[in-house]
């Protein structure tokens, strides 16, 4: 009986070693299929050449950031000029200048169809920004000798009285050799408009339309105009009127800012 | 004592016959003398009508009846005188007088067939019948019908002649023809008092004048005498004449002369007869294309497709005033029971060449007045009065006069109806619209509605008072007013608190300041440019050929997106507008009208926004 147990204490021990010997060469099998990779991409990149300065977290923000900024000011422009130009239209009619160049309509036959200033900022700005910086950053093609990977952004936009503010997180994340290293994700675009009050003159207009769609309010235009603003009422046909404020404050990459929106008079059918 | 006193008497009678018959056979000369004596004509005998000496024919029995006698009493005499010689028969003288008595009854039987001649001829010459026998005359049962000869013979002008005898005579010819009474209507004294009274009550029971020249004269002449205490009685019989004799010239003269007043009915009966010697001239024909250029405007704002759904009902409610006016007026014109008279006058100081000076206008009592000749024949316009009605059957419009200084409308070749600077003068257009112009010769077009111009004489003389459409020719400016649902719909601003708070609009041309009306709007004419300032509530057009610039006030001046349906209007004069707070340019700049603010910002433009795009826009736009 004490025998029969000491032969099986031994057999135990022979299984454990071979296990222990087994793992350990396993081991050394992946690291040596890693360090024979890494080896190679970094003589590629000796190879091309590409990168005189090594990718550091700042250019690479840099770059996210020149992204946020462009897609900010682009955001802002759209939503002036033609109310949006995101893939699911926000705004369900638009008065065609023609098949690409279409203005929002923001009053519609009794109805207003403007959204609120949260409305503006979530639907449209936010969401054109967290649906355009990827387009921007383009899978970061640019740094190809690193391996870059980002998440999908998610905006949030403030206006003052005259800066239209996207907060912009966007996760990116850089992996080198054996390190990965996640980029600040928070970036913050300011646009210098003053697109807050122009929503709310728009909002005034239509509010008014609802009320009585046949008055154009000359006197709140001109007060309007008296804050350093152009707008004026044009005549359109399908008894559309476009008002196209112009905000001369500021100006868009040397351009005048300009929010523009299309109100549908209810009229007797001829 | 009876019995004594009735035989003496008697005795001597018998005594004083006998007497007489020995007398005559004693001495023949002396009994032809007695015996054949004529019988005087006043002794003749009751029932005999020669015998009274103001009977009718009189005169004419006398003048058979005296020769006559004489010469049966001559041969009487002689007869006599040949009984006294000798172997004269006996019972010669017996026989004389028997002859004498044939002959008297038979000159008296010839003097009453005269008389009775006369009598049935009715032939009163006045060479023949005497002033004093016409009364006789005229009233005796047995006259005959009156000849015109002893009409013109001068008998009506007897003074004698009494009150029965005249109306008599009138009375007869109410039944003669026109020609009599023409005659006879020349033969009276017209300045004769006692004429005077018989003509104004026979006026009164149905005689119709017939000389128009003669009846002005009476007018005339009455007025200066009986009429002058009585001037009641004038109107009274004036009003029971035909309209076509009160409708001439001269009779208005007359009536105006004498300041004559007559009930609106009858005048609007005159004022018809002198209507339809007027010329006729119709609006539809003959201003089709000026009109039309109002009414188009009206007729796009307001009731075509494009009228405010809230406005319609407006619209509607004073149109319908306007249409009743207009069948108020038409049932008075044909409802005696609405009193009022008026009076024609001579229009002086009428502004129209036609009236001034000439009996020609009717004036009420409240002084307003028309000039008949002013207006369309034919029966395109009826007058009635109350008020003075001028009723435009063609156009369905109303013209209504008051005050003292309102001398009423003239009508114009060319449409327009002329309104008088003084009074008021409502115009009521039930119809597609009236064209108007005043005295400052402002050409206004009017919409269906109710217009009120206050002239001289009212505390905002030169205002229209409107509930309608008012379009300026010359500014092409047009003007209407605006619901109260709509004033309601905004606060109203306090700086309107102290004006008068009436819903309609004044309106007013070249005042170049506001009447103090809570609603109002003038047009300006400055250098080059046309103002219009504005307070309260209003809806105005500028006017182009074929389209409009339209606007509004609803407190402050404001655009108007019905130009829409005006894209690309291009107006021809600059406007400056004002509304007390604001001002605003309006003028075509390029291929569109643009309104600038103050600032010299373009506010509105009637043209389109454009789609050239900069450099930067066109790649976002277009991804290019």
């Amino acid at each position: 009986m004490e025998k029969r147990g000491r032969c099986l204490q031994i057999a135990s021990s022979r299984s454990a070693q071979i296990a222990v010997f087994f793992f350990i060469g396993l081991i050394i099998l992946v690291s040596l299929i890693i360090l024979s990779t890494s080896y190679k991409e970094d003589t590629s990149k000796l190879d091309v050449g590409i990168e005189a300065v090594q990718i550091d977290d700042a250019n690479l923000r840099s770059f996210v950031q020149f992204c946020v900024d462009t897609v900010a000011k682009d955001a802002v422009f759209y939503l002036g000029f033609v109310g949006g130009n995101l893939k699911n239209e926000v705004f369900p009619q638009f008065f065609f200048v023609d098949s690409f160049y279409k203005i929002p309509y923001y009053y519609y036959e009794g109805n207003s169809l403007i959204l609120t200033e949260d409305g503006f900022k979530n639907l449209v700005l936010a969401k054109y920004m967290n649906d355009n910086i990827r387009k921007c950053t383009n899978n970061f093609r640019a740094f190809r000798n690193a391996r870059i990977v980002d998440a999908n952004a998610k905006t949030n936009v403030e206006m003052s009285d005259d800066e239209v503010i996207f907060n912009v997180r966007y996760p990116v994340s850089i992996n080198r050799l054996f390190s990965s290293r996640n980029l600040e994700p928070n970036y913050i675009a300011v646009v210098k408009v003053r697109l807050k009050e122009l929503i709310q003159i728009a909002q005034n207009i239509v509010q008014n339309e609802v009320r009585k769609d046949r008055h154009i309010h000359w006197d709140f235009m001109t007060d309007v105009s008296s804050r350093n603003y152009n707008i004026t009422a044009y005549t359109e046909h399908d008894n559309t009127i476009i008002y196209r404020i112009i905000d001369l404050e500021n100006e868009m990459d040397k351009e005048p800012y300009i929010f523009q929106f299309a109100n549908k008079i209810k009229l007797k059918r001829a | 004592m009876k019995k004594a006193t009735i035989l003496v008497l008697s005795f001597v009678l018998v005594f004083l016959v006998s007497i007489g018959i020995v007398s005559a056979q004693v001495s023949p000369q002396a009994a032809g003398q007695a015996l054949c004596k004529p019988v005087e004509f006043g002794i003749l005998g009751s029932g005999v009508a020669c015998s009274i000496s103001n009977a009718c024919g009189f005169n004419k029995c006398e003048g058979i009846y005296t020769p006559c006698e004489s010469a049966a009493s001559a041969k009487c005499i002689t007869c006599m005188n040949g009984c006294s010689a000798p172997g004269s028969p006996p019972g010669c003288v017996a026989g004389c007088v028997a002859d004498f008595q044939g002959m008297h009854e038979a000159c008296m039987g010839s003097a009453i067939a005269a008389q009775n001649t006369l009598l049935s001829s009715g032939s009163f010459l006045a060479n023949i019948v005497p002033c004093n026998e016409m009364n006789s005359c005229i009233k005796d049962p047995k006259r005959g019908l009156l000849t015109s000869e002893t009409m013109e013979s001068g008998m009506l002008k007897c003074p004698e002649l009494d009150m029965d005898a005249r109306k008599k005579v009138v009375e007869e010819l109410k039944k003669r023809n026109s020609e009599f009474r023409r005659i006879f209507e020349n033969s009276i004294q017209l300045d004769d008092p006692e004429w005077q009274k018989v003509l104004l009550e026979e006026m009164t029971k149905g005689y119709d004048f017939v000389d128009t020249n003669r009846l002005a004269q009476f007018i005339q002449s009455c007025k200066s005498g009986e009429c002058g205490v009585n001037s009641k009685a004038l109107s009274k019989a004036l009003t029971a004449q035909d309209s076509k004799i009160l409708a001439a010239k001269e009779v208005r003269d007359a009536m105006a002369f004498a300041e004559v007043k007559l009930p609106w009915w009858k005048q609007a009966l005159v004022t018809g007869n002198v209507l339809n010697q007027n010329l006729v001239f119709r609006w539809g024909t003959r201003i089709a294309g000026v009109a039309s250029t109002g009414y188009g405007i009206y007729n796009k704002l307001f009731a075509g497709e494009e009228e405010d759904e809230e406005e319609a009902p407006f619209n509607r409610n004073t149109q319908q005033l306007a249409q009743n006016d207009w069948n108020s007026a038409q049932s008075a014109a044909q409802n005696p029971q609405v009193a009022g008279d008026s009076v024609w006058t001579s229009c002086p100081g009428h502004r129209d060449g036609r009236c001034a000076g000439q009996a020609f206008c009717v004036t009420d009592e409240m002084g307003a007045s028309q000039c008949i000749s002013a207006l369309p024949g034919g029966g395109d316009v009826t007058v009635a009065f109350s008020s003075i009605y001028i009723i435009d059957n063609i156009q369905k419009n109303l013209f209504t006069l008051k005050g003292p200084q309102n001398d009423g409308v003239v009508y114009h070749d060319d449409g327009f109806v002329n309104i008088d600077k003084g009074g008021t003068t409502k115009i009521s257009v039930a119809g597609i619209g009236a064209l108007i112009t005043d005295f400052i010769m402002n050409r206004l077009f009017l919409g269906r509605g109710t217009t009120t111009y206050l002239g001289n004489g009212n505390a905002d003389a030169g205002t229209y008072l409107t509930n309608t459409f008012i379009l300026d020719y010359s500014s092409s400016v047009g003007v209407d007013a605006v619901n109260p649902t709509e004033q309601n719909r905004f606060k109203e601003s306090t700086q309107i608190a102290n004006f008068k708070q009436d819903n309609e609009l004044a309106f007013t041309v070249n005042q170049l300041s506001l009447k103090p009306y809570k609603n109002a709007v003038d047009i300006g004419n400055l250098q080059g440019q046309y103002q219009i300032l504005t307070r309260g509530f209003s809806n105005i057009v500028l006017a182009e050929k074929d389209k409009i610039f339209p606007l509004m006030t609803r407190n402050f001046a404001k655009g108007d997106a019905l130009i829409v349906k005006n894209k690309g209007v291009k107006i021809p004069n600059t406007y400056l507008v004002n509304d007390g707070n604001y001002q605003y340019t309006i003028k075509t700049i390029g291929d569109s009208t643009k309104v600038l603010a103050k600032n010299g910002k373009v506010i509105q433009d009637s043209g389109p926004l454009g789609s050239q795009l900069s450099r930067r826009q066109a790649i976002l736009v277009y991804n290019v």
